[in-house]
């Protein structure tokens, strides 16, 4: 894939205290590039999720700054919507809207927030489905859906608001492993397409095949950034080498 | 007229019972706080005292619609609204409160304004919590119409009308004797708080 190194994101000094006494993020910087993919790994409670969650403000940072496309997002910045816009979502828990059929849940948002006329909507919506494989599944809700039909559902909906750039959090920490392949198909698919992605994952293999960058993370920190075969073939660090070790893959 | 009463209180009471719902919602102070003191001054009086100081403030004379006299009616419409409109916005907050916090989450994630996600995303959901509680207070209110029936509007007025020939102080003596009631239900009701969070504690690990 080709870097343009233009940057996407810019996190500075970021830190995040919970009921303040626990530092989930203790000062973090790290620099987003557009086109590429980005994989964030780490022992659970090492702030992977609170690090991007705070990329799109859904955590609110305790201190520190994010830049997202050149602009600054504060806690009092009213472009927060807008800028939200551009930054897709995907959930561990998928988060469907379980009163609206598929089509609805994909085509609301671009409707009521970019204001497309119906007609668009529905076809922009099933562009999406069968590009995640799921057109037939249109009319369907989401209680009839298998888990990974439902991400993939929820992946359809990010892109339908045409986001600069997809952050994923565990999209498939909740899955029974059979269904785990083909939402990371999916994923393959859109990083190949040049799509800026932030993913934080437990499927080591996977971040190995398609990371441009993999940051590993421990305690609120980053400890180490760089290509995936430094990471997991040859880490420079320490507590990396120990963790790779813990979860056995290489 | 009981039924009626009761479900005009119930169906007007819940729209109107969405303005302290949210307001309690809200985390300003300025919304929160009143919208706080009201449910807890409503829920903390007895429904008879309510109803003794509506009649005692809306001094409205006979006069008839629809066989219907006015007199007694729109006060006792008024006083069950505003009995029913705080207990159900409690029902509302918490049916509010059940939608699972991911769906807000996606709904931001997806660029919609926080109001745009309160209307489409979360009370839509809200409302199937909300349902069958709200039939349970529909029954209340009912039995709470016939009780303040019972005792007789006209009745009503003529012993007020006794009362205030012994007494110049009649609203006075109504509001004593409801913030003595409000001193026994206030604690009991901060207990019940303290439970539900202990509860939402207990649910959230």
């Amino acid at each position: 894939m080709q870097m343009q190194n233009k940057i996407i994101i810019v996190i500075n000094g970021l830190s995040k205290t919970f009921k303040s006494t626990i530092h989930a993020l203790n000062s973090v910087d790290l620099t987003v590039n557009k086109g590429e993919v980005l994989t964030i790994i780490g022992p659970s409670g090492s702030g992977k999720s609170t690090l991007l969650r705070c990329m799109n403000l859904m955590e609110t940072p305790t201190s520190g700054t994010v830049i997202f496309e050149g602009q600054r997002l504060n806690i009092k910045d009213k472009n927060i919507n807008q800028l939200r816009e551009k930054m897709g979502m995907v959930f561990q828990s998928f988060n469907l809207f379980p009163h609206l059929s598929v089509l609805q849940n994909i085509t609301l948002s671009p409707r009521l927030v970019l204001k497309m006329d119906e007609d668009t909507a529905h076809k922009m919506a099933l562009d999406l489905l069968e590009k995640v494989g799921l057109s037939d599944k249109v009319d369907a809700f989401p209680n009839q859906l298998s888990g990974g039909q439902k991400q993939r559902v929820a992946i359809a909906r990010a892109l339908a608001m045409k986001p600069d750039v997809m952050l994923f959090d565990e999209p498939t920490s909740a899955l029974d492993p059979e269904m785990v392949g083909e939402v990371l198909s999916v994923m393959r698919n859109l990083a190949n397409a040049g799509m800026t992605m932030v993913i934080v994952t437990h499927e080591m293999a996977f971040a190995k095949e398609v990371s441009d960058r993999v940051v590993f993370m421990a305690e609120g920190q980053i400890v180490e950034i760089d290509s995936p075969e430094v990471i997991f073939i040859k880490p420079k660090e320490e507590r990396t080498k120990i963790f790779l070790k813990r979860v056995n893959v290489f | 007229m009981t039924l009626l009463l009761a479900f005009l209180a119930v169906v007007l009471g819940s729209i109107l019972a969405l303005i302290p719902a949210l307001m309690r919602l809200s985390s300003k102070k300025i919304l929160n706080v009143p919208a706080t003191a009201y449910v807890e001054i409503i829920r903390g009086t007895p429904m008879l005292v309510q109803v003794l100081l509506i009649y005692q403030l809306l001094n409205i004379p006979l006069f008839l619609i629809g066989g219907i006299d006015m007199g007694s009616f729109v006060p006792g419409l008024v006083a069950l609204l505003i009995n029913s409109s705080a207990y159900i916005s409690e029902i509302i907050r918490g049916g509010i409160q059940a939608v699972d916090r991911g769906q807000t989450e996606a709904a931001r994630s997806l660029g919609m304004s926080s109001s745009m996600t309160m209307r489409k995303i979360v009370l839509p959901q809200a409302i199937k919590n909300i349902f069958p509680a709200l039939g349970n207070e529909f029954v209340t209110i009912i039995k709470e119409t016939s009780i303040f029936m019972y005792l007789g509007i006209a009745e009503l007025m003529y012993q007020v009308g006794i009362l205030k020939a012994n007494s110049p102080a009649v609203t006075e003596l109504y509001i004593i004797a409801g913030l003595m009631y409000l001193l026994l239900t206030y604690p009991l009701s901060k207990l019940m708080n303290f439970v539900e969070r202990r509860m939402h504690y207990a649910d959230a690990k």
